[in-house]
């Protein structure tokens, strides 16, 4: 009780802490948790991207091939590709969301079929979206 | 607390709305759950649209937006639905992550950064489908 007499040490500092995630060990369903908020802020930079695209095309053909040139590059097409991976991914987490809602997929098998379930759709998802894009350009 | 004989507030009112979210969180909720239905539907038109506008040249994009409404219309919405479901999911993380002064100046950033970027989107896309 040293310590926590010591009058030197400010009071935020002695209280208890709730444990997170350093205690737990690391499971699939955790991990998915925290791809939906990571995915989500991807989200968040990769509006960036979309606003470029928009504002390229209403400023005039120099912008808007310059836009178009850097979005079929190299580097343009990998982050798109992580671009739509997270909006599928986070899409798809909406609607795991969503069944939990409504009451279904609570109990522990139900929610790691949830998450294999998001995970795999949104593999399969964005292959598609690019399968389609490289079809269809 | 303040002198409860000296005043007309009752107990509750003094604690309300003194969570992370200042007394927003059912409506927070709520609206988070109805853009994201209505983002699912959007998403997924965004996403068809995307794979249209691929390998298009200026002349073609314009005539695409010009010339149509549904292409404008969809990116119009989920623009928005989509920014204001972002800015709402962004101010609970930063409700997580972020405490006092840092918290408020981050909501604001946040508030301002959506707003902007909405706007501009949502301007050029008007722009498009108006004539470039």
């Amino acid at each position: 009780m040293a310590e926590a007499n010591n009058p030197s040490q400010r009071l935020q500092d002695r209280r208890p802490l709730s444990p997170h995630l350093q205690v737990y060990k690391m499971m699939f369903t955790m991990v998915m948790s925290g791809l939906h908020r990571i995915t989500g802020m991807c989200l968040y930079a990769g509006t960036l991207l979309l606003a470029w695209y928009f504002i390229a095309a209403a400023s005039g053909r120099g912008a808007f091939d310059t836009v178009n040139w850097v979005y079929g590059s190299l580097l343009g097409r990998l982050v798109l590709f992580g671009f739509t991976w997270s909006l599928f991914h986070h899409l798809l987490g909406g609607v795991r969301h969503a069944l939990w809602d409504a009451g279904y997929l609570l109990d522990p098998e139900g929610r790691e079929l949830a998450a294999k379930g998001t995970l795999a759709g949104s593999i399969a998802l964005t292959l598609i979206f690019w399968i389609l894009a490289y079809v269809y350009r | 607390m303040s002198d409860k004989s000296s005043s007309l507030r009752s107990e509750s009112s003094t604690v309300r709305a003194l969570g992370a979210s200042r007394g927003k969180a059912t409506q927070h909720a709520l609206t988070m759950r109805i853009t994201a239905a209505a983002l699912m539907v959007l998403g997924m038109a965004f996403a068809f649209l995307v794979v249209s506008l691929v390998g298009r040249d200026y002349d073609s994009v314009m005539r695409l937006f010009s010339h149509r409404i549904g292409p404008g219309t969809v990116a119009l919405l989920f623009t928005v639905v989509g920014i204001y479901h972002m800015k709402l999911g962004m101010d609970t993380i930063i409700e997580d992550y972020a405490h006092g002064r840092w918290k408020i100046g981050m909501l604001v950033a946040n508030t301002m950064f959506s707003g902007l970027i909405a706007a501009a989107t949502a301007l050029s896309i008007i722009k498009l489908a108006v004539g470039g």
